[in-house]
């Protein structure tokens, strides 16, 4: 094993540098390889548990790594209640494991307490933007932190909608004071789904708010680009990647990968990749 | 919040109703292009959903095949819509669908063979416990030990079948390499279900020991749980096997009834 000075948990912001998604099937290769990577972001319900081997695990890389915590399934835009149960083992994962950064998604997913288990997208409406504004700040007042909300990939947009996304989520971002999670992926993806310019949104996103950039591979089902998770980042998403390092300056970035998980090494090999272009944004910067 | 609302209730409606219903008027594109769009999401929701269930399940899986799962969890989601944003919570009720399930009512074991497998599940995602010392059992005055109330580690639970479940269990799992064949009329099983490490276990204690155990489960006292062991099997060696669960860490703390 690699010596490896063991984490300061409680001063270990999340570096500008790059990530992965932790993943269990990666568990024992990264505690046995410690490889050289930033730090990991974990799925917040997979650690729901009250006790067993997902925590066990993370226990131990969270003793060797930054950690950032990502909810699938708050389902901020609902318009039921907030779940309370969720909030409180969110917050008890938070208070436990000290995570740099905590994000969720600017999407819903359940309502009259039936749950889809997706990130469904909003209307980009007046009403919506209100709702999800105050949503954020409950959960945000209720977690006694900042958290980080991320742009969604859609396959739709609603009639309704009087607000572009990247509006939509400027907006959301000001009125709430959370932070933004920028998924490069999920603007791509959205903007040939939708037939906009990526670079009218990524401008219009807010530089100073973005704390953090996801990358992922993505998936077309012959009609409509499907953001999967499930491939390599492609050479369009790394073009467009370069273009929001040199509009948001240097954030950590995560690549992300959830079906047909291939093997660590090629997770850390994407994420060296971003490295470099993080680098070059950096000497680019200082020059 | 009116207008939110109302199209989020219409779009869980469409996404959980057996005929599509169309979402065109809420959408941006024509009436063919919002069928797909809509179909997308329902495909990416019930996949998210079997995906769970056959995790939570993956003996079932094998016992139908992963075609009529895969039929089943899209029926049994119908029927009990996901109620958490956890996925791990979903499938509570699979075995009381299974039991109800007309085509499957030729595999009669299938429903416990399902409740087995939620019982492993849960024991998966189980607090940890401290194993239980010794000492503090022999700090005890020796007269309190009939009331002693044992607490069963957090990971453990008791299940009782008429069909060999654990072994039909057993035989679909991923590591074994034993006899394949199951004969379904060599009775019922009772079956503790408790975790190592990490690792989660489906044991067959004597019939004894686990009539001791569940009457321990069930918040009776020591002495009623020795008598309800010694009436099974009068032959059991009570100082023995209470040891033996102390080390196995089945049981994991005590309090002294008043």
């Amino acid at each position: 094993m690699i010596a490896r000075p063991l984490c300061d948990r409680a001063a270990s912001p999340i570096p500008a540098n790059t990530g992965i998604g932790l993943r269990a099937k990666h568990y024992k290769d990264i505690l046995s390889s410690l490889p050289d990577v930033g730090w990991f972001e974990a799925h917040s319900e997979n650690y729901f548990a009250d006790g067993g081997q997902a925590l066990y695990y993370l226990e131990q890389i969270r003793s060797n790594y930054p950690l950032s915590l990502h909810g699938v399934g708050l389902s901020l835009g609902s318009t039921d209640p907030l779940n309370m149960t969720h909030l409180r083992k969110l917050k008890s994962l938070v208070q436990r494991f000290e995570p740099g950064l905590v994000s969720e998604h600017l999407s819903w997913g359940s309502v009259s307490e039936r749950y889809l288990n997706d990130l469904l997208p909003l209307p980009y409406t007046e009403e919506a933007l209100s709702h999800v504004a105050h949503r954020i700040e409950q959960v945000q007042d209720f977690l006694g932190r900042q958290m980080l909300i991320e742009n969604v990939s859609s396959y739709l947009q609603f009639e309704q909608s009087t607000l572009p996304e990247w509006e939509f989520l400027a907006e959301i971002a000001a009125r709430s004071g959370c932070g933004i999670l920028l998924d490069v992926n999920n603007i791509y993806v959205s903007a040939v789904n939708h037939q906009f310019d990526p670079l009218v949104y990524l401008h219009a996103v807010p530089a100073e708010a973005v704390q953090e950039i996801h990358l992922a591979g993505f998936d077309s089902n012959g009609e409509c680009l499907i953001d999967t998770h499930g491939k390599p980042v492609c050479e369009d998403v790394w073009t467009l990647y370069r273009q929001a390092l040199a509009h948001v300056g240097n954030v950590p970035t995560l690549i992300e990968w959830d079906t047909d998980i291939p093997e660590l090494a090629v997770l850390l090999q994407e994420a060296r990749k971003a490295q470099a272009m993080l680098q070059e944004t950096r000497h680019a910067r200082v020059a | 919040m009116h207008a939110l609302r109302e199209l989020q209730q219409r779009f869980m409606e469409a996404m959980l109703n057996r005929e599509s219903l169309s979402l065109a008027q809420h959408l941006v594109g024509t009436d063919t292009e919002s069928v797909w769009r809509t179909e997308i999401y329902r495909n990416n929701a019930f996949s998210n959903l079997q995906g769970a269930l056959a995790s939570a399940y993956p003996v079932i899986v094998k016992l139908v095949g992963s075609d009529f799962f895969h039929y089943a969890a899209k029926e049994y989601a119908y029927l009990h819509p996901s109620v958490s944003g956890d996925l791990h919570q979903f499938g509570e009720k699979f075995s009381d669908f299974l039991t109800h399930l007309s085509s499957v009512a030729h595999l009669p074991y299938l429903p416990d063979v399902a409740k087995l497998e939620w019982i492993c599940h849960q024991a998966y995602f189980a607090a940890d416990h401290a194993p239980l010392r010794f000492e503090q059992l022999m700090q005890v005055a020796p007269e309190r030990y009939g009331d002693l109330k044992f607490k069963l580690h957090p990971a453990c639970a008791l299940l009782e079948s008429v069909f060999p479940v654990d072994r039909i269990w057993a035989v679909n799992q991923d590591d074994y390499a034993g006899e394949q064949a199951v004969d379904l009329s060599s009775g019922g099983a009772a079956i503790l279900v408790k975790r190592t490490l990490y690792r989660v276990e489906v044991l067959r204690p004597s019939r004894s020991e686990w009539g001791f155990l569940q009457a321990l489960s069930t918040g009776h006292i020591f002495s009623a749980a020795c008598d309800t062991a010694l009436q099974i099997d009068p032959h059991l060696n009570l100082s023995t096997t209470l040891q033996h669960w102390v080390n196995e860490a089945i049981l994991v703390d005590f309090i002294i009834a008043i």
